[in-house]
């Protein structure tokens, strides 16, 4: 289904942009990260925002698009909150089921699995 | 300008009008975004509270069987109707459902007719209990009830008005929107409490500035009705016509005949795989008519292999058994929000099968037309489909609970400022009072309609009537007990009741007469089964809030450090 295609992937999106914040990285990392390494995430963070945003209003068209797009965002951002209070060490692992789940919702949004 | 006649800089002035403006109309918000949220699914609240339509199971069969079944019937109970409108069984509704036009009533009308319910498998129709069900709720939300329909709207208008500024002075009132995106802290009393405020709002705020604002736009004919009329002429009916797309400044009614008509006369648009569509034999026994209508089912079959994934929801049959028959079959999902009617639409030949109309392109709407589709349709949930509308669903959740946390923290900002004064002035305790009635009242309260119509009597007169009383009573009743207990009691109290209630549902929904949630969820009764699924997550949602309110103890007061200051002065001295 697209909306978990998009909230898999605004996770990512958004983890990267927290992980990029030198509050969070506290509590996240054993050592503050480099200044490239913030920049590389808060890059990687708005590409993938940007193209999720892109293939949302490809998929649904414009008016239908930006909605999903917004809410799946505002679901995303909850997700990342609430890991980053409760369990902000498990960010990574995070990260890596949401990659699995859209990876599996890709195959199956396109009919390939 | 402060009172006191200090400067103030921007953010102040804007905390001060943020605070205030939310204060003296937050009830009257939560109240119409609590009820504006479930109406996003008014018609599934209706079915829960309908039990005699629980039993029809609609998964058993494809559009085109109960298109069949809904045919048998009209055959026998309205041969000669003007028109037959048939709304076929989806995601959002589990019955067929028909009303018959009869002769002289307009076929094409909003209202009207007269309606039958079937069961979607057996065709046999149901008789289902009278109430407004999700109805009044979509109503309260932006006419409240008992006032005047005018004077309600204005003060549902001005409400959105002072909502709307209250976002936009809340985003310049926060300082760091960017740096505490994602900053949650539990457990540090006022700081946590605005956390949770400045969250929900942060991350919902596309969805409120979008409701908010598409609320003042469907309200705008009545706000600001002098620029409908400065220009246009011949009033609002001249105005609607424009934005539906009609050029013409003649009456809008005229204009649709006529658009009928000239939609008569089109060439015939063969049909994509070139089926022919065989005569399906009426199953009338009364009173047989003369012509023999083509295969509609079939007809919904091929409507349905062109929209693929967007289901057929309804067949509309104007003259039916005539020689002029005409048949309409619409899809469900709109394919963009930005155009107002623009849900796929295919008209046949009653008689011969032939598609003469395929309403799926039309002519972009300007800008400014476009914006104001996308936004009212948008507010109302029109033509969107059902993982938008559970979205839509959970973003009103998000603005629920971003209001009820504003209208918590003004309490508890102020909370410790009252315990050292050792008593609480009416204002405060006005708003502990009101703060228990409606945030934790006002779902009691629509629990308890929703449950009212089990308990009614069927068949008493004026039954739907007594539910809403029983809403309000409820709500009269949860304010009562606020004013008479202590706040934190009430709290307590209100929360235990609303858990009870909610994660009961299920249960109760079996014990008087409703689908089960064992029997819903394995016939992939949805509807069914994700209200009794809802009201187990909210009832979780109320029993942890119990129990993390049962375990805090509130916070030390720190006692003033001059306080502490002089009296170590004094202890020198002496």
């Amino acid at each position: 289904m697209l909306v978990w295609l998009i909230w898999s992937i605004c996770v990512c999106a958004l983890s990267a942009l927290a992980c990029a914040m030198q509050k969070h990285q506290r509590d996240c990392f054993t050592q503050a990260l480099t200044t490239k390494q913030n920049a590389q995430l808060i890059l990687i963070g708005w590409s993938i925002l940007t193209m999720s945003f892109c293939f949302a209003w490809f998929e649904q068209g414009f008016s239908i698009g930006i909605s999903l797009w917004c809410c799946a965002l505002s679901l995303s951002a909850l997700t990342v909150a609430l890991t980053l209070t409760y369990a902000p060490k498990k960010i990574i692992v995070m990260n890596i089921i949401m990659l699995f789940i859209f990876i599996a919702q890709f195959l199956t949004y396109f009919a390939i699995l | 300008m402060r009172l006191d006649g200090k400067a103030e800089g921007a953010r102040q002035s804007m905390s001060w009008l943020h605070t205030w403006v939310s204060i003296l109309l937050g009830w009257l918000l939560y109240a119409i975004f609590l009820t504006g949220t479930l109406s996003f699914f008014h018609n599934e609240i209706t079915l829960w509270m309908q039990p005699e339509k629980h039993v029809s199971v609609s998964t058993t069969h494809s559009p085109a069987q109960h298109t069949q079944i809904a045919l048998q019937r009209l055959q026998i109970i309205a041969p000669n109707a003007t028109a037959w409108t048939i709304h076929l069984p989806s995601d959002r509704r589990q019955t067929i459902d028909l009303n018959v036009r009869t002769q002289g009533e307009d076929p094409n009308a909003r209202r009207g007719g007269k309606s039958y319910i079937l069961d979607s498998q057996t065709g046999e129709e149901i008789h289902p209990r009278e109430t407004r069900g999700g109805h009044f709720l979509y109503r309260f939300h932006f006419e409240l009830y008992g006032l005047d329909r005018i004077w309600a709207r204005w003060i549902v208008g001005f409400a959105t008005l002072f909502m709307f500024v209250a976002i936009i002075s809340g985003i310049i009132t926060h300082k760091k929107i960017f740096t505490d995106f994602f900053t949650f802290r539990p457990n540090k009393g006022q700081r946590s409490w605005l956390d949770a405020h400045n969250a929900t709002a942060v991350f919902s705020l596309p969805f409120l500035l979008m409701i908010t604002l598409s609320g003042l736009i469907l309200l705008m004919y009545m706000l600001v009705p002098h620029i409908i009329t400065q220009n246009y002429p011949q009033g609002r009916q001249q105005y609607t016509a424009e934005l539906a797309g009609k050029k013409s400044t003649d009456d809008p009614l005229q204009t649709l005949k006529q658009s009928q008509l000239t939609t008569q006369q089109k060439a015939p648009i063969t049909p994509p795989n070139q089926r022919t569509i065989a005569h399906a034999t009426p199953q009338n026994t009364q009173s047989p008519p003369q012509i023999r209508m083509a295969n509609i089912p079939a007809m919904v079959e091929i409507a349905q292999q062109q929209w693929q994934n967007n289901p057929v929801v309804r067949v509309h049959i104007i003259s039916p058994n005539t020689p002029n028959a005409r048949v309409e079959i619409s899809a469900q999902n709109s394919p963009s929000l930005a155009e107002r009617n623009n849900i796929p639409m295919l008209t046949f030949h009653g008689l011969t099968g032939e598609i003469i109309a395929n309403k799926q392109e039309q002519r972009p709407s300007s800008v400014a037309t476009a914006i104001h589709n996308y936004m009212s349709l948008l507010h109302q949930a029109r033509g969107v489909d059902t993982v938008l509308r559970w979205l839509l669903f959970i973003s009103g959740l998000f603005g629920t609970m971003m209001i009820a946390t504003g209208l918590i923290l003004w309490v508890v900002k102020r909370a410790s400022d009252v315990q050292k004064a050792g008593k609480k002035h009416f204002g405060y305790r006005l708003v502990e009072i009101l703060n228990v009635a409606t945030i934790i009242g006002l779902p009691i309260a629509c629990l308890s309609y929703t449950w009212s119509s089990r308990f009614v009597p069927v068949g008493i007169p004026q039954r739907a009537d007594i539910e809403i009383k029983i809403f309000f009573m409820i709500w009269l009743i949860m304010l009562i007990h606020a004013v008479l207990r202590p706040h934190r009691k009430a709290w307590l109290e209100q929360l235990a009741l609303a858990t009870a209630l909610y994660l009961f549902t299920p249960i109760f929904n079996a014990m008087t007469g409703g689908r089960g949630i064992w029997h819903s969820l394995p016939s992939q009764q949805w509807i069914l089964a994700s209200y009794d699924l809802v009201c187990i997550i909210l009832g979780s949602l109320f029993a942890y809030t119990f129990y993390a309110l049962k375990r805090h103890q509130g916070l030390p007061i720190k006692p003033k450090k001059i306080v502490k200051t002089s009296l170590t002065q004094e202890q020198n001295k002496c």
